[in-house]
């Protein structure tokens, strides 16, 4: 039994990771293949080597708080914590499907942490909702700092990179930052995001977190190999309408807001903090990113995906609890 | 793009549903200006001159609110820093619905410059051939409304109407110049009026480039 449960339970986390790289490869080095500084193989190198290198070097970080922050798993009975991590995974998993099929943009760290916070309320365990408070402020902050950082690097970076730079020397620089700036957004991918595929699995200490952050680097590898370049193409080359100084300062607002929160533990959606970083960078120019009601409609999934991963899962654990009964 | 979850992607898409909207307002005027075109070849086939030449201005009128809604539209097209995916095709759409008003107002001002009473069976030609336009652009409302709503299925087959009306309008072309070859009228209001069977039938064709772009939107958006 415990090993179907631990092969389940990672074939989630598997399909979660898949889900990410697939999804969200294109934020870091899409901009990069649309200018025309990198070809798409060379950026899905790029965004392989840099993101499973941060899931490997830090994704250990935001894991814990996944895998124990929330709901000290390792405090819990090991058949009822594999339950625990199952079920967390199969509702975030399957809220994700759902949410893709109805086209709503939705975070993977958002349904992870409602799931788990559900399943630990389903089996009356220990949530830690001062743990739980601290990430939900950090989310509300996720996308405002990116934005503040953007605005700010492109003030600056626009003053002062066109002077300092000798003109002949600039396109090479620009493209040198973009794909720099472009590996950082991915390490720092790598580095948060692993956690919402693996987080729940070394939580319940079956296998160690050192060894889940490179299971789940692997996956989010494998998303991007197979489905990623898709995705990185069209947002590079069709929807990203960025100028090289622009992408660079999004890009480095929004990896070093994501690269915050990872170093102390923080499942962030790297999604809200690029958007977040594009708007602020728009700002100076006075460019429209964002209409009120696009902002509303990820306001609104960002509110309901933690609350309906949480509920999926409390209510298949209870459930489960039943049939086992 | 389909099933994709990425939030920029995502963002693309929503820019090109916001254009697409936009383009069910244009439409919409669009409509208004063959209608009011409509209600000038009626008040003209009554002789009701000051009904006509009021509504020629009301397709003045119109065909500029919609030359307003295509600016804001190339704008939307152009600028920003999240653009939609399809956007080239959807620049030749909106394009595209731009000449249909234009082509309406072209016609309302041939119509103007015909002051003679016609024969009868070049006004009921003339009459006939405006229902096309006004049924064509109609299917091409519904269209672009079920384009917004997802639903594919029935916008392709509301530009497979398009392209049917089109083919009537132009057998009807033919049989409006043969009725005015047959009326024995005066060089000037020949004229005129086969200028107009020209413009009534490039209505119908601007109707239905305007189907061709929203097909290719469609299909890709699968």
């Amino acid at each position: 039994m415990h090993i179907l449960l631990i092969a389940l339970t990672l074939l989630m986390g598997a399909a979660v990771g898949w889900s990410i790289g697939a999804n969200d490869a294109a934020n870091s080095l899409g901009t990069a293949v649309g200018s025309r500084v990198l070809t798409l193989k060379q950026a899905i190198i790029l965004i392989a080597v840099f993101g499973f290198l941060g899931a490997t070097l830090q994704g250990s970080h935001v894991a814990k708080t996944i895998g124990r922050g929330i709901v000290p798993m390792d405090q819990l009975d090991k058949n009822m914590s594999l339950y625990l991590a199952l079920v967390a995974s199969f509702a975030a998993c399957v809220w994700v499907v759902l949410a893709t099929h109805w086209k709503m943009p939705i975070s993977t760290s958002h349904s992870i942490v409602g799931a788990v916070a559900g399943a630990g309320l389903a089996i009356s365990a220990p949530v830690k909702w001062k743990v739980l408070l601290d990430v939900f402020m950090c989310w509300v902050f996720t996308p405002i700092g990116a934005a503040l950082l953007g605005y700010v690097f492109y003030r600056v970076f626009k003053n002062v990179l066109y002077r300092v730079i000798p003109r002949k020397y600039l396109q090479v620089t620009m493209a040198a930052l973009i794909v720099a700036s472009g590996c950082y957004v991915a390490y720092t991918w790598g580095a948060n995001d692993v956690a919402n595929a693996v987080g729940v699995i070394s939580g319940t200490g079956v296998i160690s977190l050192k060894v889940s952050v490179i299971l789940g680097g692997a996956a989010i590898l494998l998303g991007i190999v197979t489905w990623g370049y898709k995705v990185i193409e069209t947002v590079g080359t069709q929807i990203a309408n960025l100028l090289p100084i622009m992408a660079f300062s999004a890009q480095m607002a929004s990896a070093i807001n994501v690269h915050i929160y990872t170093v102390f533990g923080i499942p962030v959606s790297t999604s809200h903090s690029i958007v977040g970083a594009i708007f602020g960078v728009g700002l100076v120019k006075g460019l429209h990113v964002l209409n009120l009601r696009i902002i509303r409609e990820i306001v609104t999934c960002w509110i309901v995906t933690p609350f309906v991963s949480g509920l999926i899962s409390f209510a298949v654990l209870k459930g489960l609890a039943v049939f086992l009964k | 793009m389909k099933e994709m979850r990425n939030i920029l992607g995502w963002l693309g898409k929503t820019e090109e549903i916001s254009i697409l909207q936009d383009a069910q307002k244009h439409v919409e005027e669009t409509y208004m200006t063959v209608s009011y075109f409509s209600d000038a070849v009626k008040a003209f086939i009554q002789g009701d001159l000051t009904a006509k030449t009021a509504a020629i201005e009301n397709v003045r009128e119109s065909e500029h609110r919609a030359d307003v809604l295509r600016s804001k539209m190339v704008t939307e097209l152009s600028e920003g820093l999240l653009l939609p995916p399809d956007r080239e095709d959807l620049l030749h759409f909106v394009k595209a619905l731009d000449r249909i008003a234009d082509w309406t107002n072209g016609s309302a001002r041939i119509l103007g410059f015909i002051e003679h009473k016609l024969p009868d069976g070049v006004l009921k030609n003339i009459a006939t051939a405006t229902d096309l336009i006004l049924t064509s652009v109609s299917k091409l409302k519904e269209a672009i409304n079920a384009l917004t709503k997802n639903d594919l299925k029935r916008a392709l087959a509301d530009c497979e109407d398009v392209d049917r009306i089109e083919h009537d309008a132009d057998d009807q072309k033919k049989v409006l110049i043969e009725s005015l070859i047959h009326a024995k009228l005066e060089p000037v209001t020949f004229f005129l009026c086969y200028q107009l069977a020209e413009y009534l039938e490039g209505v119908t064709d601007k109707i239905e480039d305007a189907a061709d772009f929203m097909k290719t939107v469609a299909i890709k958006s699968k």
